[in-house]
């Protein structure tokens, strides 16, 4: 099409799609489309067919598992006193709100104010009045989604 | 040339568009490798910026993946299709980023400056930044064409059913893009021409 290289023009016009006929977007493009397709069609991984003995077994641990946390819960229950926001902005806690950080995912932190009332909206408690602020930090993703909210009190 | 970055086996783009409709996932995969390359390659020329590139790339793959049952290979292939609807939310991003198409020097050129380029000469660097830049300054509906069939190769055919238009528009309108560029191009000729006398001069 362009290959009259008499033609300074044309000839600059294959150098050029010469010089980047090999690039492409970068890995992450592909990781975050694929979790998007991941999200829309459910996990990729076909559920593992378990044999008659890890069946078994997987009974036995989900019932030793069972019986510790019963008497655990037991325990705390008659050592502490009920306390439902101590786990919200009592602590920096982080809050993971949507996948999971990958390994190797570089991300950002998002320091930001925001309205209490929109957290509560979000389905996040905290003990802040819903007409205050609160200082959120914000763990963005490499695809620009947020990983995780950390609240300061 | 059709395309490109081809990966995996040489099933056709069809059958993969139907195996994704129907939620094949290695399907999906196989397409964005097959053709994500041209797409970000597109959308880098017309935008001049690697990350906008990356959007445009992700955007257009999105679309197919929740509308892959939508597409009618019988009217039109399916490189057709992605570079069409790359065109389409290029052109919406630029519509609404003006900054990106008001460069021509040296924004521009830093811009391009941080894609490596090491094996080529810097003279030849310099020429193809240069021609990078001009193809920028072009209006959009002249850039459009030189990069789809100056640089991607498209057919005249294929490129017109992407933009949407007659084979003789495209024809046109890549005639009168050669045709500025070229000027553009002759005129930081000059003009590097005159900056090395001064500095000879200077000298």
């Amino acid at each position: 099409m362009t290959n009259q290289h008499d033609d300074p023009l044309a000839a600059l016009l294959d150098a050029l799609r010469d010089a980047e006929s090999g690039d492409a977007a970068p890995p992450h493009i592909e990781t975050a489309l694929m979790r998007a397709w991941d999200a829309a069609h459910g996990s990729h991984t076909p559920p593992a067919r378990l044999s008659a003995v890890s069946r078994f077994a997987s009974l036995a641990a989900g019932a030793v598992v069972a019986a510790g946390l019963t008497l655990l819960g037991g325990h705390l229950r008659s050592a502490t006193a009920v306390r439902p926001s101590l786990a919200t902005a009592a602590s920096p806690t982080v809050i993971l709100v949507g996948e999971p950080i990958l390994d190797g995912e570089h991300v950002r932190l998002v320091r930001m104010r925001m309205p209490a009332a929109t957290l509560h909206a979000l389905g996040v408690r905290t003990t802040a009045l819903a007409t205050s602020d609160v200082d959120v930090d914000v763990v963005v993703g490499e695809d620009g989604v947020a990983r995780g909210l950390s609240l300061n009190p | 040339m059709q395309d490109i970055d081809t990966v995996g086996p040489a099933e056709s783009d069809q059958a993969l568009v139907a195996r994704t409709a129907a939620g094949d996932r290695e399907a999906f995969a196989t397409l964005y490798r097959r053709h994500q390359g041209a797409i970000f390659r597109f959308a880098r020329l017309m935008t001049g910026s690697p990350s906008a590139a990356e959007d445009i790339v992700q955007e257009v793959f999105l679309v197919l993946m929740k509308d892959a049952a939508r597409y009618e290979a019988q009217r039109a292939a399916l490189t057709t299709y992605l570079f069409g609807m790359a065109r389409r939310v290029t052109r919406r991003r630029l519509r609404r980023e003006r900054r990106f198409v008001d460069i021509g020097t040296s924004r521009g050129a830093s811009r391009w400056s941080v894609m490596p380029d090491v094996s080529a000469s810097l003279e030849r660097r310099d020429a193809l930044q240069q021609l990078r830049c001009a193809i920028l300054s072009l209006p959009s509906r002249y850039r459009e064409v030189v990069v789809l069939c100056d640089l991607q190769a498209l057919p005249y055919e294929t490129a017109a059913a992407s933009i949407g238009c007659a084979v003789g528009t495209i024809r046109s309108r890549l005639h009168r893009a050669r045709q500025l560029l070229a000027t553009k191009l002759r005129r930081v000729d000059r003009a590097h021409g005159v900056a090395r006398a001064a500095m000879r001069c200077a000298v």
